[in-house]
């Protein structure tokens, strides 16, 4: 009799339909079932996308819990701490106020090495782009910093500088080359047609610096910057594990490691991929802006 | 006789072939050539696909400079370009399109002024702040036809303007050049391979060989008024007669 009633309750939403149905309906008013499950995983888009979120979130469960099936077979803390674990201990360590002081300290690093090296590599990107005989003799030192290893700028900085501008300089100088590669590809690239068209109408090179050249190089740019982000965040801690300035993710990270507190050294690095990510999606934002997409 | 606005005088052009260096093989595109376009009319020169059309105007211009011969431009100043694409700027707005070329020779006040009236008479007033990717090809070839009047020059040279369009919306196009140029008359030269364009527009029409180096090998004027020209205009159809067995002989 019970069964019966809530069978009915549910017919309240959509009459005749079957209880299952019903409950759907309620997501999405009038959609197929199948697209209602959908819904209720990515509100608003459309249901090929939303398959495509389902997949990823499965995928994203199933590494977790691979992850904790492993470490319950291991069963030591010391060499993989369950997933669980890491959480409680983020949520743990986030509740210190030297905690948010070491992020901010590695996100201003971050944010200092990636202004320097974008107006250095944007100058250079341009200087390059423009002329042939200034790539010619800039293009050999641009290749040395792009195959340098990296722990090799890093010990070579801790020679030369204070270990709080180790990690600024390690970002300047591996992020440098990837901007001007983008800058100056997108000069040599710009439309010959739209300079054709500005020199018809006489427009002096100042002009055609700013309201042509520079502009069409924005989304080399942009794309440029996008692959630059994640190596940034990358070089800082990196640098940061080794040179050890006071309060920072990287010193973090190494001081968990000493004291074997892997756990720990996992929650730093959960830290440092949401920053990067994030950093990442507000450049996405600006490349999927209305404006960039008609101005193409 | 009316005054003359461009004259050349013996020009001789040579295109060396950059592909062939080894026979330092060139190309004689104008040997001793002479022509006078009348200011302030509507001049076209007519001739087929690569018979160096583009070639006179680039020289006219000044981008390429003639082996010997001169070119004299009367009372000019500055020379406007109408190019087969529109050229828009693609990451400004249709107005800043145009504002951009008049910076060198007007105040913002003036050239915001010019702007919004070059775009009133091409009627895309409603479409100053949209970007060209948002408009339709003729829309946006309007927006250069309005950029090449709004620029302050004596002299407006077109190469074939109209050439990637379908016929309805050549005939709007040179329907609104036509307009304009009532308005506002400059001397003009229109370069194009389309007949019926060319006795549009056309007040004097020169016809060039097909072969090297070109030669006119005819001048007509057209005896019709701008106003009364339309295809089925028996006095343009004689001379669309006459221009037919002229290029395909």
């Amino acid at each position: 009799m019970k069964g019966f009633t809530s069978v009915n309750e549910k017919r309240l939403v959509g009459s005749k339909l079957p209880a299952r149905l019903c409950i759907l309906r309620l997501v999405g008013s009038k959609l197929p079932a199948r697209l209602c499950i959908l819904r209720l995983v990515g509100s608003k888009l459309p249901a090929r996308l939303c398959i495509l979120r389902l997949v990823g979130l499965f995928s994203t469960l199933a590494l977790l819990l691979f992850w904790k099936i492993i470490s319950i077979k291991i069963d030591a803390d010391i060499i993989l701490p369950p997933p669980e674990d890491v959480i409680l201990r983020l949520v743990k360590i986030s509740q210190n106020r030297k905690f948010w002081q070491s992020v901010g300290n590695t996100t201003a690093r971050t944010l200092y090495g990636f202004i320097l090296s974008f107006s250095a590599g944007f100058i250079t990107g341009i200087a390059c782009g423009s002329s042939s005989r200034i790539n010619a003799a800039l293009s050999p030192f641009i290749s040395v910093i792009r195959t340098i290893p990296v722990m090799s700028v890093i010990l070579i900085a801790m020679i030369w500088f204070k270990t709080d501008i180790v990690p600024v300089f390690v970002c300047f100088l591996m992020i440098f080359p990837i901007i001007t590669a983008n800058v100056s590809q997108g000069i040599r690239e710009v439309d010959r047609s739209l300079i054709e068209m500005a020199s018809a109408f006489k427009l002096d090179k100042y002009n055609i610096l700013f309201h042509i050249t520079i502009p069409s190089t924005i989304p080399f740019v942009l794309a440029g910057v996008k692959a630059a982000v994640g190596v940034a965040w990358k070089s800082v801690i990196a640098a940061e594990v080794l040179s050890q300035p006071v309060k920072a993710i990287g010193t973090g990270i190494q001081f968990s490691q000493m004291n074997l507190e892997t756990a720990e050294v996992m929650a730093w690095t959960v830290i440092a991929i949401i920053l990067s990510r994030v950093s990442e999606f507000v450049i996405e934002l600006a490349i999927n802006s209305r404006k960039w997409r008609l101005s193409k | 006789m009316s005054p003359v606005g461009i004259k050349l005088n013996d020009i001789c052009f040579n295109y060396s072939n950059p592909n062939n260096s080894i026979n330092n093989s060139e190309m004689v595109i104008f040997k001793d050539f002479n022509i006078k376009i009348t200011a302030l009319k509507v001049s076209v020169i007519l001739g087929p696909s690569g018979c160096g059309k583009s070639t006179l105007l680039n020289i006219i211009h000044g981008i390429l400079t003639p082996d010997s011969g001169t070119v004299e431009k009367k009372n000019c100043n500055a020379i406007s370009y109408l190019f087969q694409e529109p050229r828009l700027l693609p990451w400004k707005t249709v107005s800043q399109n145009i504002e951009l070329i008049l910076k060198k020779h007007y105040r913002p006040q003036q050239r915001q002024e010019i702007t919004e009236h070059y775009l009133k008479q091409i009627g895309l007033s409603d479409f100053a702040n949209f970007f060209p990717s948002e408009l339709s090809g003729g829309m946006r070839q309007r927006v250069a036809i309005a950029r090449a009047f709004a620029y302050p020059a004596e002299i407006i040279l077109m190469d074939e303007p109209f050439q990637a369009l379908d016929p309805g919306l050549k005939l709007n196009l040179t329907r609104f050049f036509s307009s304009l140029w009532i308005e506002d008359n400059r001397t003009s030269l229109f370069v194009t391979h389309d007949i019926t364009e060319a006795i549009f527009l056309g007040d004097e029409i020169f016809v060039l060989s097909s072969k090297f180096p070109s030669t006119i090998v005819d001048h007509i004027i057209n005896p019709v008024p701008r106003g009364r020209r339309h295809p089925e205009n028996p006095e343009s159809l004689k001379i669309e007669a006459r221009l037919y067995s002229l290029l395909t002989n």
